[in-house]
């Protein structure tokens, strides 16, 4: 073992050393705060990390980990650690976003243990040596290829360190009254630059059952529009996405319409990366009917 | 149309298709396709005339998936057929599409005519319809693994063999890449999320990654064919658990929006 060239007894090995490390880690330092990474902390990680994966791959000849980290012998054991990891997830019952893990794993709060994120930190940088080996190759038979682990690396990337600047505000608007002011979800309150006032609600009858909105909203910049907010048909008003939510009667204010207001800065990178998934898959199909896919190991 | 007429409908088509495969494994190769495809044709119409009926696509409920599984499979095993000319393709085919079939007569899980509304939006069709195509498409991959792993004992798998299985995969795994997709930018309109480690987002993820084993090992170790072989059935249950398993476990119920029927 260790000696060149590598296999899989070192690919396995490299993962069980760093789901050791994760369970250290989780004993010693508790759960992940996401928090911590908003903006811009979360921007400076996602270049160095960039700028870490390029030095990676221009010292891959030197330093021989870094070769082994874009072979097969590395991918499928991390892909068998990845998929052990979410399988524990799914047989694990996970607690609402507002608690903390009931378990000193962790596990009942996945996407905050130590274990799954270094996990899924490792394969995101297998995923990225890859890209930039590949892309720069640039074989154009290696399309699929290149789109796939591109287009997972961002998503992972962009969606983790996104998640911390991720608003998700409810907004109790009535008639008559503009509402400005919304709650997350441990019932923080914000002021918003966006003022919404409900001019009707109301649900439409079978065969389709409709909830329906119609608002009038103000912002600071000085829009004023009427719109109208339907279940699967938000809308878009200054970077945030407002969809309807609930409803409710008040003895005072009558009908209330909840809405809930989302802001996902990030969401434009996520999207490129879907979009290149998508991509990928489209190419795959393609190529798996015309002819067989093979990739060169180094 | 309604499910009462369901019976008619499937016991026609599983006996075209009965006619087909038995042709396809007596050489008739015309017969084969001809009866396939009619079997395919009325049991689309009865498809189309329960969408009619209802004023939406079928596709709520585990039932009605299960209609769109019953007719991908004979479908692929088809496609698969005029490639290849497997003449057990068929078969094969045709016994996994019985089987839901029965399913269907014996438990076939009505519903009402309604849409939630989150359920009403462009995204929703394309979604589950790729999805059962995907399902079927790796259902016919883990049906050539068991043959091929029940045979191994007596023959050598061939590498024309594995070609063929790594194709299915290939082309399952893309459709279920782009089901996952289309169910991002749907959840995203819906619910303001794209990907919410829902228990079924979950378990879609575990099975995704689970076949993307099978690829990569297979690209590593070309010649070892047993191994992905085996992996090939564990990710079949893995997608049987995550299609309708999720239902019956403790830790998603009451939890997803992806229970059917409710």
């Amino acid at each position: 073992m260790w000696s060149k060239l590598w296999r899989f007894k070192e690919g396995v090995t490299i993962c069980c050393g760093l789901l050791i490390v994760g369970v250290i880690l989780q004993l010693s330092l508790g759960s992940i705060s996401w928090g911590l990474f908003a903006y811009p902390v979360n921007l400076i990680v996602a270049l160095v990390f960039c700028v870490l994966l390029f030095a990676m791959y221009a010292l891959r000849k030197k330093i021989y980990l870094f070769l082994f980290l874009q072979t097969y012998y590395a991918a499928v054991p991390t892909l068998f650690v990845v998929v052990f990891m979410t399988l524990i997830m799914g047989l694990t019952r996970q607690v609402p976003e507002t608690m903390d893990a009931q378990d000193p794993m962790g596990f009942t709060y996945m996407l905050r243990s130590w274990p799954f994120v270094l996990v899924y930190f490792y394969m995101a940088v297998i995923l990225g040596l890859v890209s930039i080996k590949h892309f720069l190759l640039l074989n154009f038979r290696q399309i699929p290829f290149i789109l796939f682990h591109l287009g997972l690396f961002v998503v992972i990337v962009a969606g983790t360190l996104g998640s911390a600047d991720m608003q998700r505000l409810t907004m109790n608007t009535s008639k008559e009254t503009p509402e400005w002011r919304a709650v997350d979800n441990k019932g923080e309150v914000y002021e918003l630059p966006i003022a919404v006032t409900l001019e009707d609600f109301y649900i439409a009858e079978p065969p389709q059952i409709k909830y329906v909105s119609k608002v009038h909203v103000i912002t600071e910049k000085g829009l004023d529009k009427h719109y109208q907010i339907e279940v699967n048909k938000p809308i878009r008003v200054e970077g945030w996405v407002i969809y309807q939510y609930s409803y409710y009667m008040d003895s005072e204010q009558g009908m209330v319409s909840v809405l809930e207001l989302v802001k996902d800065p990030w969401l434009p990178a996520v999207y490129v990366g879907l979009i290149l998934l998508f991509m990928g898959a489209v190419f795959l199909f393609v190529n798996a009917s015309s002819k067989e896919i093979k990739c060169r190991e180094i | 149309m309604s499910w009462s007429q369901f019976l008619i409908f499937a016991i026609v088509s599983m006996l075209l298709w009965m006619v087909g495969a038995v042709a396809a494994w007596k050489d008739k190769t015309k017969y084969a396709y001809i009866f396939t495809s009619l079997g395919l044709l009325i049991f689309f119409s009865y498809i189309v005339g329960m969408w009619i009926t209802l004023e939406r696509p079928p596709l709520r409920t585990m039932g009605e998936t299960r209609l769109w599984y019953s007719f991908f499979l004979p479908l692929i095993g088809l496609v698969i057929y005029s490639r290849w000319k497997y003449k057990w393709i068929l078969s094969f085919s045709t016994v996994l599409s019985v089987v839901f079939i029965f399913i269907n007569i014996l438990k076939p899980e009505i519903h009402s005519k309604n849409l939630m509304p989150a359920l009403q939006s462009p995204w929703f069709a394309p979604h589950v319809i790729i999805y059962m195509f995907a399902y079927a498409l790796l259902g016919a991959a883990f049906v050539m693994a068991v043959y091929l792993l029940w045979r191994s004992r007596k023959t050598l798998v061939s590498s024309q063999e594995m070609k063929i299985t790594d194709n299915l995969v290939y082309v399952g795994l893309a459709f279920m890449t782009v089901g996952m997709l289309t169910g991002a930018f749907w959840a995203k309109e819906a619910w303001g999320y794209y990907w919410a480690w829902d228990p079924k987002e979950t378990w879609a993820a575990i099975t995704w990654f689970a076949y993307l084993i099978y690829i990569h090992l297979r690209l590593a170790t070309s010649k070892n064919y047993i191994l992905p072989l085996w992996i090939l059935v564990v990710c079949f249950v893995l997608l049987q658990m995550c299609w309708w398993g999720i239902n019956y476990l403790p830790s998603a119920m009451g939890t997803s929006v992806h229970t059917y029927g409710s």
